[in-house]
């Protein structure tokens, strides 16, 4: 076993010193903006402007298509990701560039819709974001009990739906969009399709009003005969289609995006350990009692130790996905583990820190509210547990 | 221009979850010493006679001979392996990986300190963890011991938190110079004991320069991956009794495991006992020792104390009696958790 991740961070900012100094950037401003992007719900664009936007744009791209090498592996976002979400989980969800669209183009796209796809990232000057539409009104956990429609007409399709809760979907410019071509069949009638925003048909609704993570910008999407060519579903080399469903790319998504994820919210309860740190080393620590003082104290490191472990399970989980293992489990187990400790970890500082955690624009109240997603988006806890549940045999052995 | 394969190999140089190669053909071994111990048992618990029989062949692996290369040398990375053995004997049956392995530990720790023992008697050699208690009277310490003293070459006697070794000590010293105030049996573990002393008068007979910092980091270290590997053994065993349990047990017409409550549960002692032992890999990995350091064991602790009573749930009545083997795991998961918790204990008063 080899653990040394400052060594490893320091070999990744040699490889990409464009975008580590692009990330230096970001992480000195973004505190700047915390604040009024919990309060508007948008990214102040000051804050993509003028730094390096196109490296940003290239976060979540594979490096032989032009991405930045310090995101390119599953172990290198862990590092990355967790820097940022240290400062704001919102926000760092919220950044410009394909997201979780990219992993159901790279694994069920053409070669050729692969570049033209990630070419719309990679040198246009102004931030650019991808949305993953499949959660629908009425789908949630199910996803393959979809109700949106892709419906053949000559070379092109009909997509007829709604979708919500997608992330960054009423900022995105092209949006990778679950459907059925026929309903018959269940999940082996799902196909994804390319579609940009500029499509006729193709409406943004609404951005939802969230409790937290606002920067990030949860869209309802509605499709009424959103016409696209042939060619935009994914896999569909102009002659023909693609002979399986779609539904592995989602889940590639979801294999490629929950470690990532993980350490958004690992780096959320860093920063929130970090600045409960602070306040019981400075005049803060005078509403507790002596024996308080050291009550919190050890509770926060039990914290702290928890809070290695669930980064251990995002590293085992990135670590089997970067050697091409499966990686589902890992990936499910982590995002659970550390959801779950981020909400205790808020309910527990609410209780150590009444006085700061009262203030409705305070940090502690943020995390909080930040904290009670995490068990929520890109799959519930619940259903997290029934997969882990099901995935040991009678020997307590993993299946998966 | 770097490709991804030029990527993943350099972050391989630095960042590895593969267990060193070196290791294999011992695990190897071990494994299958744990996997015909296992199918040896016929039951929950180990008879004396299966005991004595499974020791005989334990000691036939020459664990001892692996773990301490040279007579005055550790191998690296030693704990860990300690660590990955105690786990793989633990989740078959505790008892005797902590027989097998708590002797070794002892020598090991010894030879920090500057002692030797000759590989052929480690197996005799016992290691006892302190937990001080302030009573107002003196110093006062309660042993635990693995099991009742064996026939010994001697004992390794180790206040480690204050950077002390008081021995190693004669087995005629451990008789004379200790007085035996209480002696009980030790929860879960059949046949060992817990004994309160008082050492008042048992002089420190090592050099603080042959007790350094790093010293004690690494005696910490060895111990930390014996009592680790036991607890996350114990682990191991409580989930798959209660995944074999749940998915054999019926109610309402399917089995107990497709009912969600069982299944969060279920779902949430994998989450625990993954966690805890990945925790342990990476304090073990790591250099630094602050990852050890005082209070460094309270989640190992907690997280002990949560699989030991979801595990007993799991099987509800059945759990609570003697016949399955939830009963002893509940027992000495307890037991392992106080051991492991002694390791980062704060001193008690005088």
């Amino acid at each position: 076993m080899k653990l040394d991740r400052q060594r490893l961070w320091e070999a990744i900012r040699a490889d990409d010193r464009e975008g580590a100094a692009a990330i230096d950037r970001l992480i000195a401003e973004l505190p700047g903006y915390v604040m009024a992007t919990d309060k508007t719900g948008d990214i102040d664009s000051a804050l993509l402007e003028g730094f390096g936007i196109d490296r940003v744009n290239r976060f979540m791209i594979p490096v032989e298509y032009g991405g930045s090498a310090l995101t390119a592996t599953a172990l290198r976002r862990t590092l990355v990701f967790e820097r940022i979400g240290a400062i704001c989980p919102g926000l760092c969800i919220g950044l410009p560039g394909p997201g979780l669209s990219m992993p159901p183009v790279l694994s069920l796209g053409t070669e050729d819709q692969r570049r033209a796809f990630f070419a719309r990232f990679i040198g246009a000057g102004r931030p650019v974001w991808g949305a993953f539409a499949i959660s629908e009104p009425a789908v949630g956990s199910d996803a393959t009990a979809l109700t949106t429609t892709a419906t053949a007409d000559g070379e092109e399709y009909l997509i007829n739906g709604e979708k919500c809760f997608i992330t960054n979907g009423g900022r995105s410019d092209v949006i990778v969009v679950f459907a059925s071509v026929d309903r018959k069949r269940g999940r082996f009638g799902i196909r994804a399709f390319m579609v940009d925003a500029t499509t006729p048909g193709f409406a943004h609704v609404r951005n939802e009003d969230m409790l937290g993570l606002r920067g990030s910008q949860l869209a309802q999407l509605s499709f009424t005969d959103c016409r696209v060519h042939k060619t935009a579903m994914l896999g569909h080399d102009g002659s023909k289609g693609p002979t399986i469903d779609a539904f592995t790319g989602a889940q590639s998504a979801w294999d490629y995006m929950r470690p990532v994820l993980t350490s958004v919210i690992i780096g959320s309860c860093a920063g929130a350990l970090e600045y409960a740190g602070s306040l019981l080393a400075g005049p803060e620590r005078d509403s507790l009692s002596l024996s308080g003082r050291a009550a919190a104290a050890d509770k926060l490191g039990s914290y702290r130790q928890r809070l290695q472990a669930a980064r251990m399970l995002a590293y085992r989980a990135a670590w089997r996905y970067d050697r091409g293992e499966r990686a589902s489990l890992d990936a499910s187990m982590a995002k659970a583990y550390a959801s779950t400790l981020a909400m205790q970890l808020a309910q527990d500082l609410m209780q150590l820190f009444p006085l700061q955690a009262l203030a409705a624009d305070g940090r502690l109240a943020k995390f909080y509210r930040d904290a009670k997603a995490y068990d929520i988006l890109e799959g519930t806890g619940d259903m997290q547990r029934l997969m882990i549940a099901r995935a040991y045999d009678f020997a307590g052995r993993r299946t998966a | 221009m770097m490709t991804h394969k030029d990527m993943l190999a350099t972050d391989r140089q630095y960042f590895d979850l593969a267990m060193p190669e070196a290791l294999a053909p011992l695990l190897e071994v071990v494994d299958r010493f744990a996997a015909d111990a296992e199918h040896s048992k016929r039951g929950p618990a180990l008879s004396p006679e299966q005991r004595s029989q499974l020791l005989e062949r334990l000691q036939e692996l020459d664990l001892p001979g692996l773990l301490l290369a040279a007579e005055d040398e550790l191998v690296a990375d030693a704990p860990l392996t300690l660590f990955l053995i105690a786990e793989t004997l633990a989740a078959v049956c505790p008892e005797l990986a902590w027989r097998g392995l708590a002797p070794i530990t002892a020598a090991a720790v010894a030879r920090l300190a500057g002692t030797v023992y000759p590989t052929s008697h480690v197996q005799a050699l016992q290691l006892d963890l302190f937990i001080e208690q302030g009573t107002g009277r003196g110093r006062q310490w309660l042993a635990l011991s693995p099991w009742p003293a064996p026939a010994s070459t001697g004992a390794l006697v180790l206040d480690w938190q204050a950077a002390q070794v008081l021995g190693p000590l004669t087995a005629a010293e451990l008789q004379t110079g200790w007085k035996h105030e209480t002696k009980t049996g030790l929860l879960g573990f059949a046949g060992a004991c817990q004994q309160t002393l008082r050492a008042a008068d048992i002089p420190g007979r090592l050099q603080p320069q042959q007790w350094t910092p790093a010293t004690a980091d690494n005696a910490r270290r060895w111990l930390w991956g014996l009592h680790g590997g036991l607890l996350c053994g114990v682990q191991r065993a409580q989930l798959r009794h209660g995944m074999d349990y749940a998915k054999t047990r019926q109610a309402f017409g399917k089995p107990i495991y497709q009912h969600q409550a069982i299944s969060l549960r279920l779902a949430d002692m994998a989450l625990a006992a993954d966690a805890s032992r990945l925790y342990l890999l990476q304090t073990l990995t790591d250099q630094d020792a602050a990852c050890r350091e005082a209070g460094g064991g309270s989640f190992i602790v907690e997280t002990a104390h949560q699989l030991a009573r979801d595990a007993v749930q799991i099987a509800a009545a059945h759990g609570y009696v003697d016949g399955l083997p939830f009963k002893r795991l509940f027992e000495q998961a307890r037991t392992l958790a106080m051991l492991f918790a002694s390791l980062t204990a704060t001193p008690g008063g005088e």
